[in-house]
């Protein structure tokens, strides 16, 4: 098997093999009660494909959370994104798609109350700084609301841009407030 | 507007690994949400351009 890393008994690992190991983490943000939350330049041509994990994601109020790239110039604001998601609950499983408009919505989030009401999961960002290619995204998250019922998202998105994507946004709908913890990952080619 | 109730802002810059929490100025918002910011933090400078929508 020549996939790397080669990790040999007693042996030290060398910069070659680490630099080949699956993900890396690029950042940790953690934000209570923001309007926005920018992350800048954490898009690279180190890596080709991304994670995003969110972890405890909470708005004051119910809504599609958005999502929104960057380019050296800031947000993205064209309507050039493509979001698809199906919510399922018990048997019933509700769909959920947008035209194009000027941010993803990769998850519905309920008002918050408690511990009980959030949404964790991730999002994989295909290529956005990858010149010549469209930005996709691919994810899922588990919410759940007041009422305590659980549902299962499943999530995906595209941006018909060839645009160099160099970071993100996550912007809060209408007056609420976003709050959770926010980790990005690059994956290793 | 209330202080308490200003919109923030948390920006992560990974070229310099740096997180700054701060409020956001009137052309964040108006970026971010190019329509529903001027129904939601009306003020008195930008009253008359809210009303001509």
């Amino acid at each position: 098997m020549a996939t790397p890393p080669d990790f040999v008994n007693a042996t030290p690992l060398d910069a070659s093999s680490l630099n080949a190991v699956g993900l890396w983490k690029i950042t940790e943000v953690a934000f209570l009660a923001q309007t926005q939350v920018d992350f800048i330049n954490v898009f690279t041509s180190d890596y080709s494909d991304y994670r995003i994990e969110f972890q405890e994601w909470t708005a004051t109020a119910a809504a599609n959370q958005i999502l929104r790239l960057r380019d050296a110039g800031g947000l993205i604001s064209t309507n050039n994104y493509v979001s698809q998601r199906t919510e399922t609950v018990g048997t019933t499983i509700s769909p959920f798609g947008t035209g194009a408009i000027a941010h993803f919505s990769p998850t519905f989030v309920a008002a918050s109350a408690g511990a009980a009401v959030g949404a964790s999961g991730y999002v994989d960002m295909f290529q956005p700084q990858v010149s010549g290619r469209y930005t996709r995204f691919a994810g899922a998250f588990s919410r759940t609301d007041s009422t305590t019922s659980l549902y299962a998202i499943n999530s995906t998105g595209i941006f018909n841009l060839t645009t160099v994507c160099t970071g993100f946004s996550l912007i809060r709908d209408g007056t609420a407030t976003i709050s959770g913890t926010v980790r990005v990952y690059g994956y290793r080619k | 507007m209330d202080t308490e109730n200003k919109p923030q802002i948390t920006i992560y810059d990974n070229a310099t690994g740096v997180t700054t929490v701060r409020d956001m100025t009137f052309e964040e918002l108006e970026q971010a949400q190019p329509i529903k910011y001027k129904y939601d933090y009306q003020t008195p400078s930008d009253s008359v351009d809210t009303a001509a929508q």
